[in-house]
């Protein structure tokens, strides 16, 4: 093991003899202009450089060689060099001119295996929303922006993704939360806060689908979602968005519960710019509405700030920290079916209003030990505050999490690339609800790449999870992996992968300890870890230079859901409980394609999944999952206009938690956009949910109404 | 131009095909007023209009319920909507203040929806053709609650109480129920009972009157309220014995053979 330490250590500077130097530009073929902000990386390496202002980069201490060298940036297609000569002690010069995309093929991601790759030689199934579709979309929300990912389905703000979750009031997500590679889940309940990132903020947003646990641990028994965040720009830049929409009256006059206009807005604004090595980004957001229902008003607050410092080996330190508070209301249920908008009586007296401040921040330092050797560092930590009308102290919730991470890279042999680390993690919550707990997880991780054949590559690794309370309990757990990425010919890749994930019960689950109307919540401290095993198997071809087609198989069987259950007590109150419930099988198919045509005017993107989520106990399919969801975005356009429709379905939820016997019906929702651009300038009028279709995801939640909505975009 | 057109046309076309509804719409409802009689109890809270598809209900949340009642007014309207099929009780509930609403609170009924000239409680049906129930009304009488006369006596427990035990239920009637809706007419309920004992003494509070049987009732641990068997029952000769306001039937005693409960 020592042995080994020092060949990672010393497997570069020490072993460097005479090296080159690579030096360039970065420009766009249609304009000529210098590209800022582009990564070039070297590939075999683990070196790399950004461009500077004038698309200039230089990438030092290269040992001699040949080599492929890639240039990549979202709204580009990527750029290779081949065979790109370095000898020693001379200085290479290269040239990209990248073409701009409107549709993303084959971007470049990081959260599949931990560092850079493409998205075709990635075995996972991959989705990734780029910041121009989250623009375009008009999204004023994360979740918005993750609607329209295939085999991904939200119930509120609870994301689903292929069956994994169904609905339990924001305890225990089953899919993991990441900011830049850092988990962000809120520590008492392991629930995912989505408005705590402003989405104007985030360059892109990566899905991987499936077990993610081997590489991340806990949570990811469903997928992982990586926000991205815009790194600074080199030159000054100024991102400035205004938006706001009324609601229109609802479809039936009865639904009406008041006469004021009901509406939203929301404004972001950013600078960024670098000074050097220095770059900097400043956020701060207002998002407020009425609401369309009774009770569900908001007014929410972002800021943000990311500094980056980028060393002249390519090495990087990155500070960011994102805060959010919010004031709202919360609309439970509604009255009755012909009172669909208004608060039911019982959870209106008093009025339902709640607060939630809450502070991530995360340093993380990214060294280059080598041409073959790089080491990752980082701390985090996120804390919230959650509190509920009364503003008494005891009814504030404050929840404290901390986490560290060593992750080191190692290429020893070509054909490898090993990632390992170990990941530390302490949760915690302290409320009159939970008691004062906390629990911490170690957890070491190492992974393996090995390309076989040019265009055969297998991936396999393994993480070991070990979680204890502070109290005393104890338990651990093994996440293996393996993934195959075989591409047989130009434009195909072949996809496999399957492997183990988990999800430990969150501090919440198992100390809640309260009364809510005529229910006893009780406490399970000994509750099991959820496990899974979770196949995928997919093609990706690219039919055109413009247009793919991406089909999946996929297969989970999970272990000991933990689900609350509800026991009738002698005082006619019931006692409920987490427990480790179910045995549950998923096992889908999915479809999805994507491009443009007519020199881009025309464009669709559309996805099908079919799931079959079975309990295993009872038969029965699992609570609020779809069987079917469906997706279409057609778009046409032209000159300075495009006109979008999303049409979205998903099929009547089969099996509830609280009121099996109310009406249910499928989702059918068409929202209609116009998009004019002018220079840097974009403005966007929208219809949401334009044919005024009623329906509810969660019992007596009727989702959002028809609402027209305006918004304008500057990058100054 | 040629493709903006053939793209409008698909366009239409698909918007057609999806087959434009509206999604969920308004419900089918019941109408009418609850007439108050009697005096109001003092410690009154709220009085709620429940209707049950069946009786006795599975679970609370199978009641659908209405916001309370405006108290104080001799008759109030009310209005619920509910989807299309036959409801066999609608009836007014109470509840005393300290009191949270729970499936116990079925047994404060201050009356019901009843067959015209008879105490039995009337079902209504919504249909398509009929989806608007009018004149549903409810006679509320707070001296059904009152409970100010008593039984008391001892149970004694023979044979093995069974594991899964999860409450014994002891409830008075003013005749042998011989239906479910009988048990609506319950003079008195006891859910607070001891279980796994060999004996125990009760005293039920029961609404003063005729009272015919005594009947004990074995429940299922993490059983519905409506999953309970019969285990004993005591039976007043005649047409029963009556009990005024203050007075206790003493010595009424129960003996409950779990042998017999045939599980």
């Amino acid at each position: 093991m020592r042995a080994l330490l020092i060949l990672f250590l010393l497997s570069g500077p020490v072993a460097a003899q005479m090296r080159g130097v690579i030096t360039g530009e970065v420009t766009d073929r249609a304009t000529g202009e210098p590209l800022p902000g582009v990564n070039v990386v070297l590939e075999g390496t683990l070196l790399g450089a950004s461009t500077a202002l004038d698309g200039s980069f230089l990438i030092r201490s290269v040992p001699p060689g040949t080599y492929t060298l890639r240039a990549s940036m979202m709204g580009y297609r990527v750029g290779y060099v081949y065979n790109l000569k370095v000898a020693a002690g001379e200085t290479t010069r290269v040239s990209f001119r990248l073409e701009q995309t409107v549709v993303e093929l084959n971007p470049i991601v990081v959260t599949a295996s931990k560092r850079h790759e493409e998205l075709i030689s990635s075995p996972n199934s991959i989705a990734v929303v780029p910041a121009a579709e989250v623009v375009t979309r008009n999204c004023l929300r994360l979740d918005e922006a993750l609607e329209a990912v295939p085999g991904v389905h939200f119930i509120e703000n609870h994301i689903n993704i292929r069956g994994s979750s169904g609905y339990t009031r924001g305890v225990g997500s089953r899919v993991l939360l990441l900011v830049d590679g850092v988990p962000t889940m809120i520590s008492d309940t392991n629930e995912i806060n989505w408005n705590l990132l402003p989405v104007m903020e985030v360059e892109r947003i990566e899905v991987v689908k499936g077990c993610g646990s081997a590489l991340y641990g806990s949570n990811a028994l469903g997928g992982v979602i990586n926000l991205i965040t815009k790194p600074p720009t080199t030159r000054g830049k100024l991102l400035l968005r205004i938006a706001a929409g009324v609601y229109d009256k609802p479809y039936y006059d009865r639904w009406r519960w008041t006469d004021r206009l009901l509406h939203y807005d929301r404004m972001d604004i950013s600078y960024s710019r670098s000074f050097g090595p220095l770059g900097m980004r400043l956020y701060f957001g207002k998002h407020q509405s009425t609401g369309y229902r009774q009770d569900g008003h908001f007014q929410r607050w972002n800021a943000s700030g990311r500094f980056d410092w980028r060393f002249w080996n390519g090495s990087k330190l990155t500070l960011y920290s994102a805060w959010s508070y919010e004031k709202r209301g919360e609309f439970v249920e509604w009255e009755n079916q012909n009172q669909a908008l208004k608060q039911s009586y019982w959870f209106s007296k008093p009025p339902r209003r709640v607060r939630l401040n809450i502070v991530d921040l995360y340093v993380q330092y990214w060294g280059v030990l080598s041409p073959k050797a790089a080491l990752k560092l980082r701390a985090s930590s996120i804390n919230s505050l959650f509190g509920d009308q009364y503003r008494r102290k005891e009814d504030y919730s404050p929840a404290r999490g901390f986490g560290a991470e060593v992750q080191g890279d190692w290429i020893p042999h070509p054909a490898h690339t090993i990632t390992f680390g170990v990941e530390f993690k302490l949760d915690g919550g302290k409320t009159k609800h939970i008691g004062d707990h906390k629990g911490y997880t170690i957890a070491p991780y190492l992974q393996d790449e090995w390309r076989l054949r040019r265009n055969l590559r297998v991936t396999c690794g393994v993480r070991y999870d070990r979680y204890k309370l502070l109290d005393g309990y104890a338990e651990s757990h093994w996440s293996p992996r393996i993934g195959v990425n075989y591409k047989p010919f130009e434009g195909t890749t072949l996809r496999a992968s399957g492997g183990s994930a988990f999800r430990a019960a969150s501090v919440t689950e198992r100390f809640i300890n309260t009364h809510v109307s005529y229910f006893d919540l009780v406490p399970n401290e000994n509750l099991k870890p959820e496990v899974s095993w979770s196949f995928d198997l997919g093609i990706r071809q690219q039919l055109t230079r413009d247009w793919y087609l991406d089909v999946g198989l996929f297969h989970s069987d999970f272990w000991d859901l933990i689900e609350p259950y509800a026991e009738l007590q002698p005082n006619m109150r019931y006692k409920l409980q987490f427990r480790n419930l179910i045995r549950a099988r998923i096992r889908g198919l999915e479809f999805s394609t994507g491009g443009r045509w007519w020199h881009n005017r025309l464009g669709l993107q559309a996805s099908l999944t079919w799931m079959d989520p079975e309990d295993l106990n009872t038969g029965k399919t699992l609570a609020y999952r779809p069987k079917l969801l469906a997706w279409l975005t057609p778009s046409i356009r032209l000159g300075p206009f495009e006109l979008q429709a999303d049409y979205r379905y998903a099929s009547r939820i089969e099996e509830v938690g609280i009121y099996p016997k109310d009406e249910r019906v499928p989702q059918k929702v068409l929202d209609l956009r116009l998009i004019y651009r002018l220079g840097s300038f974009n403005f966007i009028a929208a219809v949401n949910n334009a044919l005024q279709y009623n329906y509810t995801q969660l019992e007596r939640n009727l989702c959002e109404i028809r609402n027209f909505a305006i918004s304008m975009t500057a990058s100054l | 131009v040629k493709v903006g057109r053939y793209s409008c046309i698909i366009i239409a076309l698909a918007l057609t095909a999806c087959n434009i509804d509206h999604g969920l719409g308004l419900l089918p409802w019941i109408e009418g007023k609850v007439i108050f009689e009697g005096e109001m109890p003092p410690n009154t809270d709220q009085v709620i209009i429940v209707v049950a598809p069946q009786f006795p209900p599975t679970e609370w949340t199978d009641l659908i319920r209405t916001p309370p009642l405006p108290l104080g007014q001799d008759t109030v309207r009310y209005e619920v909507p509910l989807p299309y099929g036959t409801y066999e009780v609608i009836a007014a509930i109470w509840k005393a203040k300290g009191q949270t609403w729970s499936i116990q609170s079925i047994s404060n009924i201050l009356g019901f929806y009843t067959i015209p000239n008879k105490f039995e409680p009337a079902s209504v049906t919504l249909t398509e053709e009929h989806p608007v129930a009018r004149n549903i009304d409810i006679i509320a009488d707070y001296d059904l609650i009152k409970r100010g006369a008593y039984i008391s006596g001892r149970i004694t427990y023979q044979g093995d109480w069974p594991e899964d035990t999860g409450m014994m239920i002891l409830a008075a009637f003013p005749k042998v129920p011989e239906s479910l809706m009988d048990y609506l007419l319950a003079t008195g309920i006891d859910l607070t009972l001891s279980t796994f004992v060999p004996y125990q003494d009760y005293c039920l509070a029961v609404k003063s009157g005729i009272q015919k049987c005594l009947t004990l009732y074995w429940q299922r641990k993490g059983g519905s309220v409506s999953d309970f068997k019969k285990l004993a029952s005591y039976e007043f000769p005649g047409f029963g014995k009556n009990v005024a306001e203050g007075d206790t039937l003493k010595n009424i005693d129960i003996v409950a053979d779990f042998n017999k409960l045939g599980l």
